[in-house]
């Protein structure tokens, strides 16, 4: 007999996550894809080859960095985070900053490029600028941050290792696949991917809908 | 007066521009010249939108690239438009009260002259993108026009317009000219030619004065 409050919680939880890890990432990600799309220097373009080659870093290299700034004798260990849902946050929301910064110039860079020299040639401070195209590409934005989202929700590396898979505090659905499957348990497992892909799907629509939109 | 000296721009290795020497004085000067040839770059760099590779550009003595502060000021008097309109989502109101907000000026009276006499006050309260493209061109115009540059750079401003509003953008340029405002088009529009003081022929990155009334 399938666990539905188990199922429940995991998935509240995963969603609160990974929902927290992209709200943190695109406070800071947008404003960088947005401050490089302005940028039309070299310094910015090697900042974008640089984002774009960590898109591709897997979530175990993020998850032992973290590890080992986190673990008691780290650096950062004074903070008591391993193994804490807030952990898994900072993990995820690291994770998909290069993806959402190098999604975000090529997605947002587009629009914004004329936007800038209109704004600048009535000068805009940076301020200004960074507001009207907050404004003007807030449907790209929620693109970005859907796509941050999305691969936050279906990594597995760092929620393992920053959060340990704890039952009732740290389990997140793609900890709980893993965990269900080597138990040889494979009901909830399978309940907990089809939310999983049901949640990919609903976000793929969104972003379907959104594009219709514009 | 706007100025180049040694201005030298690329975008890849082959300069698209290479060490312009030209003078703009007040009245109309028209950048022509094929497409691709470095027309729409050269109005950018002047705009101060756009750093050049190599050499300077100043207004005014001011060198609009190096002089900070000052520079700063001095584009303030410059505005460049679009050949295609950059329009703000919401309504056309707000598309056209942009420049004076980000500027902090309240030049409304002059706003609502330039409606009237462009013939946009049906348009004003509709959404911006129910505007067909010469409308966009318009109120791009009216947008740049409302803070009083002295220095008003235009890349093809009539390329969407019908002729009874070509007539009227020309006129009204004609009229800012008489101020002593200076202008800056960059077109191939043959039109324009015969109301242009100077006008410069660019060919992928040498340029040749074609024409110099009264310089």
């Amino acid at each position: 007999m399938i666990d539905i409050n188990a199922l429940i919680e995991i998935t509240a939880r995963s969603l609160a996550i990974s929902g927290l890890a992209t709200l943190f990432a695109s406070l800071w990600s947008i404003p960088i894809a947005i401050l490089l799309s302005i940028g039309q220097r070299r310094w910015a373009r090697l900042l974008i080859a640089i984002f774009n080659s960590l898109v591709g870093v897997p979530t175990v290299i993020i998850g032992l960095l973290l590890y080992l700034l986190l673990s008691r004798s780290g650096p950062l260990g004074i903070l008591s985070l391993l193994y804490t849902p807030y952990a898994i946050v900072v993990g995820q929301a690291l994770l998909i900053t290069p993806l959402m910064i190098s999604f975000g110039v090529e997605v947002i860079g587009v629009r914004a490029k004329n936007l800038i020299e209109m704004s600048l040639t009535f000068g805009a401070s940076t301020t200004q600028l960074l507001l009207t195209i907050i404004e003007e590409a807030s449907t790209r934005i929620m693109a970005v941050s859907i796509l941050g989202f999305q691969r936050a929700v279906g990594e597995l590396g760092v929620a393992l290792m920053l959060g340990g898979n704890i039952r009732g505090f740290t389990r997140v659905f793609t900890t709980a696949i893993a965990l269900e499957i080597q138990k040889g348990e494979f009901e909830l497992a399978i309940y907990l991917g089809i939310i999983l892909i049901l949640v990919d799907f609903i976000v793929i629509m969104i972003l379907r809908i959104l594009g219709w939109r514009k | 007066m706007i100025e180049t000296i040694n201005l030298t721009f690329s975008y890849n290795r082959e300069p698209i521009l290479k060490d312009l020497n030209i003078k703009i004085m007040k009245g109309i000067t028209l950048f022509r010249g094929p497409n691709g040839s470095g027309k729409t770059t050269l109005a950018k760099i002047i705009s101060g939108l756009l750093p050049p590779k190599r050499g300077k550009v100043y207004i005014d003595q001011v060198d609009i690239y190096n002089d900070g502060e000052k520079a700063r000021r001095k584009l303030l008097e410059v505005v460049y438009v679009h050949d295609n309109p950059v329009i703000l989502k919401g309504s056309v109101y707000k598309n056209l009260i942009y420049g004076m907000r980000i500027r902090g000026i309240d030049n409304k009276e002059k706003l609502h002259t330039l409606i009237e006499y462009f013939g946009l006050h049906s348009l004003v309260d509709r959404k911006s993108y129910e505007l067909s493209a010469g409308e966009k061109q318009i109120v791009s115009l009216i947008r740049a026009l409302s803070v009083d540059p002295r220095y008003l750079i235009l890349d093809e401003p009539l390329q969407y317009l019908d002729d009874e509003r070509r007539a009227k953008v020309i006129k009204y340029l004609v009229k800012l000219k008489k101020k002593g405002i200076t202008i800056v088009i960059a077109t191939h529009e043959q039109e324009l030619t015969k109301y242009a003081d100077t006008i410069y022929i660019i060919k992928y990155g040498n340029v040749d004065l074609k024409k110099a009334r009264g310089t």
